[in-house]
């Protein structure tokens, strides 16, 4: 098997995009072929490390959920997505297009300037909401509040206010 | 006030919280028609007109023995009568055991005979877990405490030694009732649903009616669309949650609704049904919550199962409201999991649903339009637009809830804190607490769109407003 498939079958085995059956026998595949463990484990390296920067900076990320944020009338109070935590994380043409980039040499934090520039609309869109939002919120009458992991809401210091 | 603050130490209410003023909270409440309005300043009750002048005052005293502190009003559709919930600060047993029902009083005095061998046993047992008075309290009547509360108290009076020899080692407990019995500050709290008339003319509080009498919290009371019933919230010791019960006007007669729901509830127009959040985990202040709907008692034969209309997360203090046109209003965080902590990247938003069920339309305000705290907003009468304040500013909004436009009312100033919540005279006027621009003093406004705010409080003790709003002193270097 070519490395360009081989990459490809193992970001989709990743993403949860592989059917059951093709990802078992890329397993199976794996299993009579060791000699391409090093190549797999640079691969999966580099899956997880662009999970950990998307989940450190969701906003670099287009997800299924925040597309469906403009759609306001189907816009649940609150999304919770399944096991497949990939789908939450990724676009997977954007994951994908990190991953590509991270396995060409380029590690480390990507401030959303991803080369594929067809994919750099749905990032900067996203970073240009939050960015309007946190504008918005300096000229805001309220006051600022983290979420915190436990759920909840700390007083960010500092708000626009009369003296 | 120093009294009743350390007899919160023993009463340990859930109404505590509300009490020490930590979030807006009623302070007024206008009639239908809007000519009279309920004031509360401290814990006492004033009727005044539309023009701000106080015309009486609910009685602090009446021929039982204690002092009264008012938690909760309400008025009737008719607008001749209200209902109060409040507070009966009783010195001693004797005093207090005639007052309460024979079931609660009965438990209580058994639960003192038996409660230095409780605690020890308490304590031999679960003593690690037991941290302040609250904690013993929950294990000595788990889910409720407010029987277990007044038994210790008697037991304090009758036999101190034996509890403090009980509670060797628990030395935070100890702590707490060796300063009241110091302070001489040993109390029974007895809580009390009323209903007053108003004279003929509406100028003054007349006729007094006690609905019910209890160790056990009423919060919140609430007059049915037709005024037939109040529904109300029964307080748990140590939770959070409450049970809602619904009470008949006219025999007193409870009858329970739903257990374990958030303090958010409303009736639907027709008076047939009660919206109300509770939390899918109860435990420590669980932020995900159901927005159910259940039948009103009397409305519906037999038990129903509550009709589910959202689930929403809620970082906040929970609020619903029903409007007139039947819509359900309720706030909630929008949130993707997994997350780490963070200012979130959109912030709540208000959503309503309708009373029967269906899709949720998310008001459409603007970034920044909203408080991130979007736990204290007041619908107008026609349910057309909110006022919206928080807890950790003073300032004040008023958001369209159709167009999701949003009007700056009263604009925050530094280290300033809304503690009151706003409340609609009428569609067009709203009442709300805020800095008088010229005196800097705490006033109640008067305000309506195209025009200036005005006072409504000129000539009222400073006192009277004192806690309207809260100023955080600055750190000193």
């Amino acid at each position: 098997m070519k490395n360009e498939q081989l990459e490809s079958l193992l970001i989709d085995q990743a993403f949860g995009e592989l059917p059951e059956e093709v990802s078992a026998l890329l397993d199976a595949y794996l299993a009579q072929h060791p000699e391409q463990a090093g190549e797999v484990n640079v691969i999966l390296d580099a899956v997880s490390v662009s999970e950990k920067a998307v989940i450190d900076h969701p906003e670099l990320v287009a997800t299924s959920a925040s597309r469906d944020e403009n759609e306001l009338d189907q816009t649940p109070a609150v999304t919770v997505e399944g096991a497949r935590i990939f789908s939450l994380l990724f676009s997977p043409r954007f994951g994908a297009a990190m991953v590509a980039v991270l396995l060409a040499g380029v590690g480390g934090f990507l401030a959303g300037k991803a080369e594929d520039s067809e994919q750099s609309d749905e990032p900067e869109s996203l970073v240009e909401e939050a960015a309007s939002f946190r504008e918005s919120e300096s000229e805001s009458p309220w006051a600022r509040y983290r979420l915190g992991e436990d759920g909840q809401l700390a007083v960010v210091p500092a708000f626009n206010s009369k003296s | 006030m120093r009294r009743i603050r350390q007899l919160f130490l023993l009463c340990l209410s859930a109404l505590g919280c509300i009490l020490c003023g930590c979030e807006p909270e009623q302070r007024f409440a206008w009639s239908p028609d809007g000519e009279r309005a309920l004031v509360r300043w401290e814990h006492q009750v004033h009727l005044v007109n539309g023009n701000g002048e106080v015309l009486s005052n609910l009685p602090d005293s009446d021929g039982d023995p204690g002092e009264l502190m008012v938690t909760g009003f309400d008025w009737f559709p008719e607008g001749d009568d209200i209902v109060v919930s409040r507070l009966r600060v009783v010195k001693t047993w004797e005093e207090a055991r005639p007052l309460l029902p024979i079931n609660e009083a009965e438990v209580v005095e058994a639960m003192a005979d038996h409660l230095p061998e409780l605690v020890r046993v308490t304590v031999a047992i679960r003593g690690s877990e037991i941290i302040d008075l609250e904690d013993l309290i929950s294990l000595l009547e788990p889910k409720r405490g407010e029987r277990a509360l007044a038994a210790l108290a008697l037991a304090w009076t009758r036999e101190s030694d034996a509890i403090v020899g009980a509670l060797a080692g628990v030395t935070e407990v100890l702590e707490d009732l060796k300063s009241i019995d110091e302070e001489e500050e040993s109390g029974f709290l007895i809580h009390e649903l009323v209903t007053v008339a108003l004279s003929g003319d509406r100028s003054a509080f007349a006729e007094r009616s006690v609905l019910s009498r209890s160790l056990r919290g009423f919060q919140n009371p609430r007059c049915s669309p037709d005024g037939s019933f109040i529904a109300v919230g029964r307080t748990n010791q140590g939770r959070e949650v409450i049970d809602l019960e619904v009470v008949e006007r006219e025999r007193g007669k409870f009858h329970p609704v739903v257990e374990s729901i958030t303090a958010a509830y409303d009736w639907a127009p027709d008076g047939r049904s009660l919206v109300f959040l509770s939390p899918v985990m109860e435990e420590e202040k669980g932020k995900l919550m159901q927005l159910e709907r259940l039948p009103a008692p009397g409305a519906e034969s037999g038990t129903a199962e509550p009709q589910r209309l959202a689930m929403t997360f809620v970082p906040f203090a929970p609020r619903v409201e029903v409007l007139a046109s039947g819509e359900v209003l309720f706030a909630g965080q929008p949130l993707t999991l997994p997350y780490r902590g963070e200012e979130p990247r959109r912030a709540p938003r208000l959503f309503t649903v309708p009373l029967e069920g269906g899709d949720l339309r998310e008001v459409p305000t603007e970034a920044g339009s909203l408080p991130m705290d979007l736990g204290y907003f007041v619908p107008s009468p026609d349910g057309k637009r909110i006022a919206v304040v928080e807890s950790q500013t003073d300032a004040l909004a008023v958001i369209d809830l159709e167009t999701g436009d949003s009007k700056l009312v009263s604009s925050p100033h530094r280290n300033w804190k809304c503690r009151t919540l706003p409340a609609w005279r009428n569609d067009a006027e709203l009442t709300y607490a805020a800095l008088e621009e010229k005196t800097m003093g705490i006033g109640w406004m008067r305000w309506e769109k195209g025009g200036a705010p005005r006072s409504l409080s000129k000539g009222w003790p400073a006192e009277a407003t004192a806690r309207w709003l809260h100023f955080d002193e600055p750190p000193t270097d």
